[in-house]
């Protein structure tokens, strides 16, 4: 409770988490998470997992690697699985060096082997925030939303911010998905922070049974935000994936910021709605 | 008053050395007045060559309209192309577009003459629409929310295979993870991969079940991910037609309204299919932020080059080019320099004179085709082959090998009018096999035209128009009078008017400047005259300076008295566009010898090959005239004294005749008298030229030389009707103080000179007692006997000889 009622992102106390597996979106995602760092004057701390589940499927001799995106399937062995991990956490160090020395912040890399959730979960202070990837190696195979991300989204204690490298530049605003229930504060309050760092109007989508009377947000303080009048106020008709999309692009939003907690995602899950979007997105535990 | 052959003839009369135009018998008052000449009196071969040429349809027949410089031959020409292209059709518009399938060849079009501009402004039009609507009818909610939909569906298509197996795997205790480069499975136990040595622990039956299990998900995997492309491919297809759908939504209307109104042009609505593919096919440039660029080069290609354009065409093209090298002549494709290096394009195509006068009249000037780089060839190249093909001069010399633009041939059909001199027409003709392949009709203009009282309302009305053209005041039937014959003087006829277009302008613009400076209202015969002397005094630092040099004696010039063997010949100078007489003494020795004439002239290098074969036929004259059938014995000389230039032609063949003659019989001749004329073998006095200039410089000499009293001038009889000299020659004339006689013969000439008859030969060969010709027989009989003596002695003693060159 004590979580909730402390805005998680707003008092940038925390670290910012980088989860590295050392892919093209991963590494991109780490630029951008040392942007964020350096906006946040906050420490950088990389995250390199070495995951014990890949590491014992190439023990198995029956077990075959299916290419991505040519389907060709080729022999998997334990010493060729622990030489590319090795090479691919020496990659995340320089990117992580690389990235966070032209910005001066504070940065670590953490290399850790085990389960992902588990580790994030071992690692993560309350305050910080995690950035990822919307995919990492299965990227190629599709823009859905891949399994790591999606297991966070559903269990991370932090915030969990899905960075999406092929996002179309758009000049909209930071949008926050609120209903009017108790997570509605803290979600407008993260999002007006990052529409802040980042100089984005910020923009309230509101779920459609939501109270939408202008003096019931001023009650939630959203003001102070910049929020002043219902122009930036806009109301779903559905809580449907689709139309939650659809009036994302039309909006032309350029992030959204939501929190698991929120009707439109707890109805049917975030990973069918972040499946269908193409803008980075925060997941608010 | 016909004189006899060896008789001196009268002198000619002041009418007959000047042939006045009346002004009177001019009915107008001013030019302004009279009616323009659409085409220049006198040119009707030249005229009737080019109705011809310009008549007859047939490959080859273009023309060569020949004649001297200044005659206004390419005036001419223009103005004649003019009237004759107005009465016909103006010929087709030509463009260049962007072929699509062949990116580095432009395609030509065709188009009906005067729709080119049209097409240009329907294609701007169009993409205007293109550029408002199509990321308008891209960014709609409509079309948004489809694409979307379609997105959505790939993405669900492709993520649900992979998600089935996934699923399936799990359901069979196998999880699937990913790799960096794919998937891979491995046996799970409650939700955890299995440690490869407890895996070996489970029953083998069991292991043998997950083994054929993850062989299987494999299999399913590979064909799953393998159908990726396929369901790409089906979405990118099913995109298309989206994307076709709104562009035949956003441009279906002005499309259709654009083919129809093109039907007739099949490659123009070919044209528009195309870019209404490009639209489709590069949609996502317009739909892009990032894509301005591109969607400008895009819509750059829809564009059309127009290369003619013949909107405001009246009748068929004539072009003048007055550059005519390579690329002007067939078109040229220019360059743009961008971030430091050269770019091309199809709007960069530049039409040449030949496209520009195709279906009709290309003037060119012969001399400049010929004096540049392969503009020649490509002349005929382009003749022969019926069309134009662009490639730059680098391209054709083989300089430059780069890819570059090679743009559709165009045909044309063009007449090609070339102007030129004469010698090059015949030095082509002569020299280029192709030319008279390709010029087939040569057009040659006169150098003069007939003088008749029809022709003075002609050349009147053709002054007119000249005046008019040059916005000159009008001329008075005096100043119209004065330039005829002033026209008749530059024609050296009296028959005869210059049509030397420019130097009658020359006249007119000059006669103008003084009319207006004296306020006159009109140009008259004293504002003529006046531009006429200014002309030579501005000229003529030269000739005063030749005419102080006779005065003060520098020059040895005898305009009184008699001499033996020294003759007042007349030459004619010619600097810049003054031409004017001298006279020159011309001086001749005689002695015994062995039939040598020496011209000194020529031994010195001095004289051209025309005045060597004068003084040849003038020893043959003598030869044949005073040696009969015995070898003629005589050893003279002849020189132009004080002549230290070069000098030519046999006009002073009859003077140096004289001079040997008077050599000869050691009789003086009259220095009162200059003599012009060329002799033949039979003594007969030929024409020669520059008549009246001569005339003039001994009339200027004399008086240079204490004033004319008596003296004259005998030239051939042949000249007459080219005398038209200068008004105090012509008062001298009337008032009898200085002469013209016409001679025919070398006796009247001889007549004159001397005084004496000449004498004609009896039926024996014997001249009369006391004529002239009888002291010059006598004297090369003498001379005949006397190396006969001189002969013998010399075999008996070689010594005598220096007594004998005493005589």
């Amino acid at each position: 409770m004590t979580e909730r009622d402390t805005p998680t992102g707003g008092t940038h106390g925390g670290r910012v988490l980088a989860l590295v597996d050392a892919s093209r979106p991963s590494l991109a995602a780490l630029k951008a998470a040392a942007r964020l760092a350096a906006r946040r004057k906050v420490e950088l701390v990389a995250l390199f997992v070495e995951d014990i589940a890949l590491v014992r499927s190439a023990g198995y001799a029956f077990c075959r690697e299916v290419g991505a995106v040519s389907g060709n399937v080729r022999q998997l062995d334990v010493v060729a699985v622990e030489t590319r991990l090795r090479r691919q956490g020496e990659r995340a160090r320089r990117a992580l060096a690389e990235a966070a020395a032209s910005l001066g912040i504070a940065h670590s890399l953490s290399i850790r082997r085990g389960h992902v959730v588990d580790e994030i979960h071992a690692v993560a202070q309350p305050g910080d925030l995690l950035v990822l990837a919307r995919a990492g190696w299965s990227a190629p195979a599709g823009r859905w939303l891949g399994s790591t991300a999606r297991a966070l989204v559903e269990m991370s204690p932090v915030p969990v911010m899905l960075h999406d490298e092929h996002a179309p530049r758009r000049d909209g605003p930071v949008v926050a998905l609120v209903d009017d229930g108790e997570s509605a504060r803290e979600t407008i309050a993260f999002a007006a922070d990052l529409a802040l760092q980042e100089t984005r109007r910020l923009a309230v989508l509101l779920t459609p049974n939501a109270d939408a009377r202008a003096a019931h947000w001023q009650e939630l303080g959203i003001e102070s935000h910049g929020i002043n009048n219902l122009g930036d106020i806009s109301q779903l008709q559905s809580n449907h994936p689709q139309a939650i999309a659809r009036a994302l692009h039309a909006e032309r939003a350029v992030e959204l910021v939501v929190s698991r907690r929120c009707r439109a995602l707890r109805e049917r899950g975030a990973g069918e709605l972040l499946d269908l979007l193409d803008l980075p997105a925060t997941i608010l535990p | 008053m016909v004189s006899s052959a060896n008789e001196a003839p009268p002198p000619l009369t002041a009418a007959q050395v000047y042939h006045h135009c009346q002004p009177e018998q001019f009915d107008f008052d001013t030019t302004e007045a009279l009616e323009d000449l659409a085409l220049p009196c006198g040119q009707e071969r030249a005229v009737r060559a080019l109705e011809f040429g310009t008549g007859i349809q047939r490959d080859g027949f273009n023309i060569f309209a020949l004649g001297p410089a200044g005659t206004g031959r390419r005036e001419l020409v223009r103005r004649f192309l003019d009237q004759r292209a107005h009465e016909e059709e103006p010929p087709p518009d030509w463009c260049y577009v962007f072929d699509f399938r062949r990116p580095d060849h432009p395609r030509a079009i065709r188009l009906p003459s005067g729709e080119g501009r049209t097409l240009r402004q329907d294609m701007e039009r169009l993409i205007e629409e293109l550029r408002a609507s199509i990321p308008a009818a891209f960014e709609s909610e409509e079309y948004q929310g489809r694409l979307q939909e379609l997105q959505e569906a790939m993405a669900r298509r492709q993520h649900e295979g992979i998600r089935e197996i996934q699923e399936r795997a799990r359901e069979q205790d196998i999880a699937l993870l990913s790799t960096p480069n794919g998937f891979t499975f491995a046996p799970m136990r409650n939700g955890e991969v299995i440690e490869p040595k407890e895996y070996q622990n489970l029953p083998e039956e069991t292991r043998e079940r997950l083994e054929a299990r993850v062989e299987e998900l494999q299999k399913q995997l590979q064909q799953t991910i393998q159908q990726i492309p396929r369901i790409r491919k089906e979405f990118q297809d099913r995109i298309r037609e989206l994307n076709e759908e709104m562009v035949q939504f956003t441009l279906g209307g002005p499309m259709s309204e654009l083919r129809e109104r093109w039907t007739h042009v099949p490659a123009v609505t070919e044209h528009l299919d195309a870019v209404r593919e490009q639209v489709v096919e590069y949609v996502d440039a317009f739909r892009s932020d990032d894509g301005q660029q591109a969607v400008e080069g895009l819509l750059n290609h829809f564009r059309i080059n127009l290369l003619i354009d013949h909107a405001e065409s009246s009748g068929a093209p004539v072009i003048y080019e007055d550059l005519p090298n390579h690329q002007h002549l067939t078109g040229l494709i220019e360059h743009r320099v961008r971030h430091g290096a050269l770019h091309t394009d199809f709007s960069l195509i530049r039409a040449g004179a030949l496209h520009h006068a195709s279906g009709g009249y290309l003037i060119l000037d012969a001399r400049r085709v010929l004096t540049q780089p392969m503009a020649w060839d490509s002349l005929k190249r382009v003749l022969f082959s019926g069309e134009v093909r662009i490639e730059s001069l680098e391209r054709l010399y083989g300089l430059i090998s780069t890819a570059s633009l090679q743009p559709d041939p165009i045909p044309v059909a063009v007449k090609v009018v070339l102007v030129g001199d004469r010698l090059l027409y015949y030095l082509l003709c002569e020299y280029d096999p192709d030319f008279l392949e390709l010029f087939k009709v040569e057009a040659d203009f006169e150098d003069d035209v007939e003088r008749s009282t029809d022709a003075y309302d002609l050349y009147a009305r053709m002054l007119a128009r000249m005046a008019r053209d040059e916005e000159l005041q009008p001329l008075d039937r005096g100043a119209v009078a004065r330039i005829i014959e002033h026209a008749s003087r530059l024609a050296d006829d009296q028959r005869k008017l210059t049509a030397h277009d420019r130097q009658l302008r020359d006249l007119l613009m000059e006669a103008d400047h003084w009319a207006r400076q004296a306020g006159a209202g009109h140009t008259g015969a004293e504002h003529v005259e006046q531009a006429i002397d200014e002309r030579i005094r501005r000229a003529d630092r030269v000739r005063q300076r030749g005419l102080e040099q006779i005065h003060r004696g520098t020059v040895l010039i005898s305009t009184t008295g008699q001499q033996v063997a020294q003759v007042n010949g007349l030459s004619v100078l010619q600097l810049g566009a003054l031409r004017f007489g001298r006279p020159v003494r011309i001086t001749a020795t005689a002695r015994p010898g062995r039939g040598q004439i020496v011209d000194i002239e020529r031994e010195a290098k001095l004289g051209g090959r025309i005045h060597s074969k004068g003084v040849m036929i003038l020893a043959r004259f003598l030869a044949s005239r005073y040696g009969g059938d015995a070898e003629l014995s005589l050893s003279a000389s002849i020189a132009f004294e004080q002549s230290y230039g070069g000098i030519d032609g046999d006009s002073a063949s009859v003077a140096e005749a004289c001079a040997l003659l008077s050599a000869i019989a050691r009789i003086p001749l009259h220095q009162t008298l200059a003599v012009t004329g060329s002799v033949n073998q039979h003594g007969e006095v030929q024409a020669i030229g520059g008549v009246n200039e001569k005339v003039e410089g001994f009339f200027d000499a004399c008086l240079q030389n204490g004033g004319v009293d008596g003296q004259g001038v005998a030239l051939p009889a042949a000249n007459v009707d080219n005398l038209m000299v200068r008004q105090d020659v012509r008062e001298a004339v009337a008032d009898g103080r200085f002469h013209i006689y016409p001679i025919r013969t070398m006796d009247e000439a001889i007549a004159l000179l001397s005084g004496m008859p000449a004498g004609q030969p009896d039926e024996d060969g014997r001249f009369p007692d006391a004529s002239f010709n009888r002291a010059v027989a006598d004297r090369l009989a003498d001379f005949t006997a006397r190396t006969r003596r001189h002969g013998h002695a010399e075999d008996a003693s070689p010594n005598d000889a220096a007594e004998d060159d005493d005589d």
